[in-house]
């Protein structure tokens, strides 16, 4: 036996604990990584969520008065208005102060349509169709005149009258720091001086996207109907694919005998079924949902087109069909982390309760159940938000991406990550930063969905162990 | 009680083999058990002496694959014969737990648990079942103005009272206690074997025990259990049975069976 | 003594109060049955929960399979193709010298040019000498590289100075117009020996089947298939049936299945491409954030580090996509590599950040599964932590980590939207395999061909099933083989 003397022994020792040191920062250098990738989307988000544009319009600001328009007075610009579009007053006046729609306004007293707003004395009974033709706009421009601010107003003016249309748009970063650049592209691009549109600012994550429908020009859409519809589908997820969950896993860890095949078959298959991709789920609600179980026109059952509930032109790509292909979509996941937390209940607890003369069902019910809730409601947040970002199956199911009205159960529909996928994919300026913004109303989304889910577990867990 | 009068014993067991599977753990088995005295269950591990406590309640019927032949007379009645429920006998045969076992409820919804399992909703009923089983079970006082805390924040000693008022509280006629002081200090091992004392005015006791000096100290009766083997290698099987069965005083100072003394002498196992 | 008296009173109290509420239920010794109808229909409710499981299994199995059936039904009308002489190519002939003769072997041809600069002959091109049709691979100065014995021709010797013709492809049309009483179809010469009795063929919309074939015409049995007869002019179009077949569909390198190309190879390339990228960047990554945080992290940084891959997860693909083509190709690539702007690479790199979490947190388990003796026996041997890791935990572990890896590919190979955005909007078959041009993956052509309003007659919607078929085997076979090697090593270990 070679004895290795001390000090040479102890300089590979330390040549090994140096080449381990390197190693050890290389593996945690792969969580920087995964850090740096977390923090560059965000990065890209925000700049794309914000930016600058170049805006040209169709009547040019200048023109329609001889001073700037922000210096002009509340009744100074609904004169403008009534000047230039008349016929556009009394949509405005409803979108802005009534609660009705525009039908409804149109037929109602102003006192009751305008409750609690200023409304001129003499006109309060009448109702907007009773007033003269030659009358209504001014009476109209009164009105918003005496209620709302002049930014309102100006607002107004620019979507009415101005109806700018972004021709360029810059990132943020870019517009930042590469200044120069753009504004040498703008120049470029209209070598006239006069009409040459000025730089501007635009943050294209704004609080009225929330409230806003859908529309052609970017600068004014919403995410409302697809909000709605993501909504939507999340009802229906949690309505189905959380009871059916719960049960299966109930029945596989409370009730099932392993040594039967079918109870060994159904929990394979539902492992496998949670490695399935989701845009085949897309295909199985396709056929089954939409197909055979829609619109009785192509040979389906009408169910879920809504026929056999009396509606009359469903299609079967709806709310219903797309929500009930996320549960069944969702449905592993939630079985298999309620059948984990149901398998933590400790054994005692069952042998307590069977001990004082309880059913099956009352052990469940009684004592796993709420024992096994923290769990499964941490199950629960996880298949919910991959629910609200899951786009593959909806696409599939024939999601519509050009939604105005609030979607019903039966009609077409469209969902946020629809609309960013939409949005991302189209060539015009400005969808993509509307893609980027509806990507934070999506992300605050999920973030509150796991808030109130983490709180309502601690909640849970809490109760436990008081 | 006038139905008893025909039948002084609770519970007689006749000759009842406990079968996993194929594997026949417990082999003929016959104890009578006396109503209300304490009897005790002692002998090695494994000998199978929790697997016939557990026969006696039907909790065994949970076991996947477990099976009972012979028959456990309850009140003249076969509890194995087809027409019983088991989880009628179950709340009739109450049982306590080797490890304090309280729900992760309050004290109150502990207590109140059995009694809304029956079908009790009035809120005073209730309260006045979980007060009388709580005083019953030495508690009350430790407990009275706590009912709404955790029965897990209690110390071990007072869970495993807790858990024995649990059991009172649906009144049951017998209680089973598998080794119900071996998780405690010797305190609260006091405390409950003093409970045992005033509980077996009321309700028959059967318990399991590992230290013959609480079988000495608290059983009227004692049943001692052993292990059987045969064959060797692995031909060998091992199954409890039964030894020797009598009054607490006589198996402790003259066993009939010189295993049952080499066991109480401590030359055994 | 008084104790026990307290007792009894307690107990009497309570059997009062519970005979009160209950009535006969609080008999001491009542223990016959009772019934319990709500615990059997419970049962049965929960039961059907978990049958429910196996339904969606088995339509999900049944419909891919009848689509897919149908899609190998379908057809496609394609125009017939005639080869016949490019008469705008300017003739060229072998070199008339000794040199100019070509064996059977020969794939170089020296050509006699005549008064041309260059070589008219663009590769690609297929040319005719003697009864041999070779195509053209390469054009040089005086010569070009030919690939010999083309379309089913035999390759043969050829002397020197012979014509070579140019070829080009036409479509075939009806050289004298057709009645509707008529069966005789004229075609224009040697082409009618291109088909064969029994084909089917369309003028216009109307089917017709080969019956017989006559010199230069065919004989056919008209209006098929409820097909309207009409009459035809001269120089209608003649279309002929392509059916996708099992080998065509397995190995055709073009997909388009309305005007017959049943190739899914250009989809399963892509898909490949972009998993295969993918696990390069989700190996490495998620390999070493597994040994991190299995080896060297605390509970502390742990705590910190876990829920970064929790939020990896939690973020919906449709955002990487977007993340894929802003940042990854528009940002970085683009710039440093010139790339298209949609590209396998791109996306590939964003489903690989995507399944990171994958790949850490099954290897973290394989991980956390190797026992501490053999660790303790490392040590115990002077080795440092590094080379516990290497020799021991990483061997201990590796079935572990290929399974990981195997689920990972999974995943990849079944992820949509990322490649959807950032992949390509379109079936691109590349050989050798061009990572930076764009091609459109299995589920990418799905999600784009289902977002119209598909009739479910077409062609088209049978084909997505008939790819999701496809993609559902291969995702099924992988997580088997994940789940069995997963399996394999518990039992290795406990």
């Amino acid at each position: 036996m070679t004895r290795i003397e001390e000090g040479v022994f102890r300089s590979m020792l330390i040549g090994r604990q140096d080449k381990g040191l390197t190693m050890r920062r290389l593996y945690a250098a792969s969580f920087g990584l995964a850090i740096l990738a977390l923090v560059l989307l965000a990065l890209t988000i925000t700049n794309e969520a914000f930016g600058y544009v170049a805006l040209v319009y169709k009547i040019e600001p200048e023109t329609i008065s001889d001073r700037p328009l922000a210096e002009l007075n509340e009744t100074e610009l609904v004169a403008l208005l009534v000047e230039k579009a008349p016929g556009q007053l009394p949509k405005m006046v409803s979108d802005a102060l009534s609660p009705m729609d525009l039908q409804t306004f149109a037929r109602a007293s102003l006192k009751d349509s305008l409750a609690g707003k200023q409304i001129p004395a003499e006109y309060a009974d009448k109702t907007p169709a009773d007033i003269p033709t030659d009358e209504r706009a001014s009476v109209m421009g009164q009105i918003l005149a005496d209620n709302l601010t002049q930014e309102q107003i100006l607002e107004l003016i620019e979507a009415a009258i101005l109806q700018p249309t972004v021709s360029e748009s810059w990132p943020l970063f870019e517009g930042l720091f590469n200044r120069r650049a753009i504004e040498e592209r703008l120049v470029e691009l209209f070598p006239d001086e006069i009409t040459r549109p000025e730089l501007r600012f635009k943050s294209w994550l704004r609080l009225e996207m929330l409230t806003k429908p859908m529309d052609s020009n970017p600068l004014v859409s919403g995410v409302r109907t697809a909000l709605l519809g993501t909504v939507y589908l999340l009802i229906i997820v949690v309505l189905t694919a959380f009871p059916v969950g719960i049960a299966a896993a109930i029945y596989l860890e409370e009730y099932a005998d392993p040594n039967k095949w079918y109870n060994r078959l159904i929990e394979t298959n539902i492992r496998n079924l949670a490695g399935v991709p989701s845009i085949i789920y897309g295909l199985l609600g396709l056929q089954l949902l939409v197909r055979f179980m829609g619109d009785p026109a192509t040979g389906g059952l009408g169910l879920t087109s809504g026929q056999a509930f009396g509606i009359i032109d469903g299609t079967g790509r709806n709310i219903i069909t797309a929500g009930l292909t996320l549960s069944l979509l969702v449905l592993p996941v939630v079985i298999i982390n309620a059948q984990e937390s149901i398998r933590a209940v400790p054994p005692s607890y069952r042998d307590a309760s069977y001990g004082l003369g309880a059913t099956k069902w009352q052990t469940i019910w009684r004592t796993v159940l709420p024992s096994a809730l923290p769990g499964i409601l941490t199950g629960i947040i996880l298949s919910l938000s991959r629910a609200v970002g899951e786009t593959a199956p909806l696409v599939v199911v024939g999601a519509s991406t050009f939604i105005v009205q609030d979607p019903g159960l039966f009609t077409r529909f469209t969902a946020l990550p629809i609309q960013i996928y939409n949005w991302t994919s189209r060539p015009q300026a400005g969808f993509r930063e509307l893609a980027a913004a509806a990507i934070i109303i999506l992300l605050v989304l999920l973030v509150a969905i796991n808030t109130i889910a983490f709180v309502l577990r601690n909640q849970a867990r809490r109760r436990l162990q008081v | 009680m006038t139905q008893n009068g025909h039948h002084p014993r609770a519970v007689d067991i006749q000759n009842i083999s406990v079968y996993y599977g194929s594997y026949r753990a417990v082999r003929d088995v016959s104890i009578p058990v006396e109503k209300n005295k304490i009897t005790a269950f002692i002998g090695p591990s494994g000998c199978g002496k929790s697997t016939v406590l557990r026969a006696i309640n039907r909790m065994n019927d949970l076991v996947p694959g477990a099976r009972v032949e012979g028959q456990i007379l309850y009140h003249g009645r076969n509890l194995y014969a087809p027409d019983v429920d088991p989880v009628e006998v179950r709340r009739r045969i109450g049982m306590v737990f080797q490890k304090p076992n309280p729900f992760p409820k309050s004290i109150f919804e502990n207590v109140a648990y059995g009694p809304r399992l029956l079908g009790v909703r009035d809120k005073n009923t209730l309260k006045e079942i979980v007060e009388s089983s709580l005083k019953q079970a030495a508690l009350w006082d430790e407990v009275k103005n706590d009912l709404d805390k955790s029965g897990l924040a209690l110390s071990g000693g007072q869970q495993q009272r807790l858990c024995i008022a649990r059991t009172i509280a649906v009144e049951p006629d017998v209680i089973l206690m598998d080794e119900p002081c071996s998780a405690l200090d010797p305190i609260s091992t006091q405390h409950i074997e003093e409970l045992m004392q005033e509980l077996v005015s009321q309700y028959t006791i059967i318990i399991v025990t590992h230290n013959m000096q609480q079988a000495i100290r608290v059983s009227d009766y004692t049943a001692f259990y052993s292990i059987r083997k045969s064959g060797e290698g692995k031909e060998e099987t091992r199954w409890g049975e039964l030894v020797e069965f009598g009054e607490t005083q006589q198996i402790f100072t003259q066993p009939q069976n010189a295993e049952t003394a080499d066991y109480i002498s401590g030359r055994f196992g | 003594m008084e104790q026990a008296i307290e007792g009894t009173s307690y107990s009497n109290e309570r059997s009062r109060l519970l005979t009160e509420a209950l009535g006969k239920r609080a008999e001491r010794t009542d223990i016959g049955k009772r019934a319990r109808p709500g615990e059997r229909i419970i049962l049965i409710l929960l039961f059907a929960a978990g049958l429910l499981s196996i339904f969606t299994t088995a339509f999900i199995v049944i419909f891919l399979g009848t689509e897919a059936v149908g899609f190998f039904q379908s057809r496609a009308w394609i125009y017939a193709k005639m080869t016949v002489v490019d008469q705008a190519v300017p003739p060229v002939s072998l070199r008339s010298d000794a040199e100019g003769a070509v064996t059977s072997t020969d794939t170089s041809l020296l050509l006699d040019l005549g008064d041309q600069p260059r070589v008219p002959l663009i590769p690609g091109t297929l040319i005719q000498i003697g009864d041999e049709i070779m195509r053209v691979v390469e054009r040089r100065e005086r010569s070009i590289i030919v690939e010999r014995g083309y379309d089913g021709t035999e390759a043969v010797a050829h002397e020197a100075g012979l014509p070579i013709l140019a070829l080009k492809e036409d479509t075939v049309k009806i050289t004298e117009a057709l009645g509707e009483e008529d069966v005789r179809i004229a075609l224009p010469e040697d082409v009618a020996d291109s088909f064969a009795v029994g084909d089917m063929i369309h003028l216009e919309t109307e089917t017709m089947r080969i019956a017989a074939i006559e010199g230069s015409s065919l004989v056919v049995e008209r209006g098929l298939e409820d097909t309207p007869v009409r009459a035809y002019p001269a120089n209608t179009v003649v279309q002929v049936e392509r059916r996708p077949t099992l080998l065509t569909y397995l190995t055709g390198t073009r997909w388009q299945p309305q005007t017959g190309d049943f190739g899914v190879l250009p989809l399963v390339e892509s898909t490949f491409m972009t998993t295969f990228i993918a696990i390069l960047t989700a190996l490495p990554v998620g390999l070493a954030a597994a040994i991190y945080l299995s080896e060297y992290a605390t509970q502390r940084v742990r705590a910190i580090l876990n829920p970064i891959l929790e939020i990896l997860v939690g973020v919906p693909t449709v955002v990487f996509g977007f993340f894929a083509l802003q940042f990854v190709t528009i940002g970085v690539l683009r710039p440093l590599f010139g790339v298209d702007i949609y590209n396998t690479l791109s996306a590939g790199l964003v489903v690989g950040i995507m399944i990171v979490p994958t790949i850490a947190s099954m290897s973290l388990d394989a991980m956390g599964s190797v026992p501490r003796g053999l660790r303790e026996a490392s040590y115990g041997l002077g080795a440092t932590k590094l080379e516990t890791i290497a020799k021991v935990v990483l061997p201990a572990s590796l079935s572990g980590v290929v399974a990981a890896v195997i689920l990972g590919i999974s995943r990849a190979v079944g992820e949509t939207m990322i490649v959807a955005i950032a992949a390509g909007a379109g079936p691109n078959w590349t050989f050798p395999p061009n990572f930076t041009v764009g091609a459109e993956t299995m589920t990418g052509h799905i999600a784009r061909i289902s977002g119209g309003d598909l009739s479910y007659q077409s062609v088209d919607y049978s084909s997505i099933f008939s790819i999701g078929l496809t993609l559902f085997i291969i995702t099924f076979l992988l997580t088997q083989v994940s789940t069995y090697i997963t399996r394999r090593f518990r039992e290795m270990y406990e």
